[in-house]
């Protein structure tokens, strides 16, 4: 019973960081039709400045948080409009680009903090006990803050004018440009608001996982498998895919080796684009 | 273009035969190397093997049109192939580095069979998840293959690095050789059509699957021998080569050199090793200056430096014929 409380609490929390990454892929991707490899730098870039607003600017771990997560939309901007938008027609090129800032930020933060880990202390310091069962608050917030985050993702998209113009250019971009919808602001924002995403995730495990200059990569990695395994561009198939990856990782790692948690969502995700390139739910049934 | 006109003129034999003119760049290389210091020397035998990766690259993803994402894991299966068996079971050098291609030769043939049908993003991404699940195999089966450390102790082919130069250049020159022959063949041909539209080249009656099952096996083969040799040079493999910086390091060279020209890559990997090695003096700031100067050259001149040199090269050496 303890054991399935804690799988169970685990998986969600893990599900949790692997959307808020894997949607931010799949919006970009279904809106600006980029493979953003550059996702796993925004997420480590999200636990630093918290890091670097809260301990030497003194502003407290809540507010450094909110202001990193700010600052990391802005410098996602930055980076769609300087770098990504002028080659946006070279699909290759594009993918380099993104790597290339990748690595670009990971060196910066290496030649900045160097190569070793640094901790930062839980926001919700503390536990509790659920049916017998310790657990830390932390991992409840996980759970808290990216549940919270995609429901007002979701209404966002849904249920204002912006989310909606967002959704048009995803579904047509000729169509939506002809109603008057500024398309490449919208490229814009997709990076902006995705970007933000991840930097809460890498925020949020932050206290509970280590912070190195390399934490993005596994996160990275997990977000592509998801939005393969639940079709590219596809939000409602990410959403799904990422609750199946992160609770097999959770009974994998807990059952088995850690280790092979990355190898085999590596195989399933190799199998699917094989089986079904279009995924649970590919492009072809519904975008973004 | 009156030049261009006469040269016309000139049989199609001689025109072809042009295009390898700048191998004999290649033995000016080896007597640089040969004189120029083991510092030189050791910049160069880097410089060719990343030079002869990015061939076989290009030999297969520049003309078909299909990123390979997961390019190192011929060039790290066939190091690790004639590393392990080298040096955990004593094998003699001899046997060691063509099991290692022929171990490359083997990925190659299961991957192609299980990607090739799909392109795009698709076969960009699951050719990239191959090396990456290979690096959780030399983890999860560490004792044999070495985990993190990788595996040392690999025997070298010579004791005097200028030899082992002389062999990669020597590799180098077969692999851009055989590589402009072979994209100018009708394979090549059916390559660039299968770049334009597989759909049209299958209404034409060509079985697309097997031209791209042989050049990748070619691409393979070519990593493979490369980065099989290299091992003996290095005495060790480490897992680092399955990470995807490497294969992304391959497309940058085959992408600043001018993909789709096959002597381009080749240029690009020599010159940039070459730079790499020079920044070395920058010690931490090295691999920074690299990534942002590589942001800002896909920024300002997307097609590369070396491309518009190379085509103009390309031409030049054709004669002024269009392709």
């Amino acid at each position: 019973m303890r054991t399935l409380l804690t799988i169970l609490l685990f998986g969600l929390a893990t599900s949790g960081i692997y959307a808020l990454m894997a949607v931010g892929v799949a919006l970009i991707y279904g809106v600006g039709r980029i493979i953003n490899f550059a996702h796993g730098a925004f997420y480590t870039l999200g636990a630093y400045l918290t890091y670097v607003y809260a301990a030497p600017l003194r502003l407290g771990w809540w507010l450094g948080a909110a202001a990193a997560i700010l600052t990391v939309a802005a410098i996602a901007i930055a980076f769609e409009r300087l770098l990504i938008n002028p080659i946006r027609d070279r699909e290759i090129i594009v993918w380099i680009m993104t790597f290339a800032f990748a690595f670009a930020v990971r060196e910066l933060l290496i030649l900045v903090f160097g190569a070793r880990p640094y901790s930062i202390p839980a926001f919700a310091p503390g536990s509790v006990s659920i049916l017998g069962q310790i657990i830390a608050l932390q991992r409840l917030l996980v759970v808290v803050a990216s549940a919270l985050a995609l429901v007002l993702l979701w209404v966002f998209l849904y249920r204002t004018r912006t989310g909606k113009a967002l959704r048009a250019v995803a579904l047509n971009p000729t169509g939506a440009y002809l109603v008057g919808i500024p398309v490449s602001w919208a490229h814009a924002a997709v990076m902006a608001i995705s970007a933000g995403l991840a930097a809460l995730a890498g925020i949020v495990i932050a206290p509970i996982a280590i912070v190195t200059p390399d934490m993005g990569l596994e996160p990275l990695l997990m977000a592509f498998t998801i939005v393969i395994f639940g079709g590219i561009g596809s939000l409602k198939g990410s959403l799904l895919a990422s609750l199946i990856v992160g609770y097999a990782g959770a009974l994998v790692s807990f059952l088995w080796a850690p280790e092979l948690v990355t190898f085999m969502a590596l195989v399933v995700v190799f199998s699917v684009i094989l089986v079904r390139p279009t995924g649970l739910f590919g492009l072809s049934v519904e975008r973004a | 273009m009156a030049g261009s006109a006469s040269r016309d003129t000139s049989s199609p034999r001689v025109n072809e035969a042009r295009q390898y003119l700048p191998l004999l760049a290649l033995p000016v290389l080896g007597l640089l190397g040969w004189f120029g210091g083991q510092p030189l020397t050791i910049t160069l035998i880097y410089g060719t093997t990343w030079a002869a990766y990015a061939v076989g690259y290009d030999m297969f993803s520049g003309f078909s049109g299909r990123v390979n994402l997961g390019y190192a894991m011929f060039p790290a299966t066939a190091a690790y192939a004639t590393a392990v068996l080298s040096a955990r079971f004593n094998w003699p050098v001899a046997l060691s580095l063509p099991a290692g291609i022929a171990a490359a030769l083997l990925l190659a043939a299961l991957v192609g069979a299980l990607t090739l049908r799909i392109k795009g993003i698709y076969f960009a991404l699951s050719t990239s998840i191959v090396p990456l699940a290979l690096f959780q195999i030399t983890h999860v089966f560490g004792k044999f293959f070495g985990g993190e450390e990788g595996i040392w102790g690999v025997p070298p082919v010579f004791s005097d690095p200028r030899y082992d130069l002389l062999v990669l250049l020597g590799l180098l020159g077969i692999s851009v050789a055989f590589s402009l022959w072979y994209v100018r063949s009708k394979a090549g041909l059916v390559l660039r059509a299968i770049q334009g539209s597989d759909l049209t080249a299958q209404a034409l009656g060509v079985d697309t699957f097997r031209f791209l099952f042989v050049s990748l096996l070619c691409s393979a083969a070519i990593g493979g021998a490369a980065g099989a040799y290299l091992t003996h040079f290095q005495m060790l493999v480490a897992p680092e080569i399955l990470q995807i910086v490497t294969t992304l390091q391959i497309i940058t060279f085959a992408q600043i050199g001018g993909p789709g020209t096959i002597l381009g890559p080749a240029v690009g990997g020599l010159v940039l090793v070459f730079l790499n090695e020079q920044m070395r003096a920058w010690a931490d700031l090295r691999l920074f200056a690299y990534f942002v100067v590589l942001v800002v050259l896909l920024r300002f001149s997307p097609e590369g430096l070396l491309a518009p040199a190379a085509r103009g090269l390309a031409r030049l050496l054709r004669g002024g014929r269009e392709r």
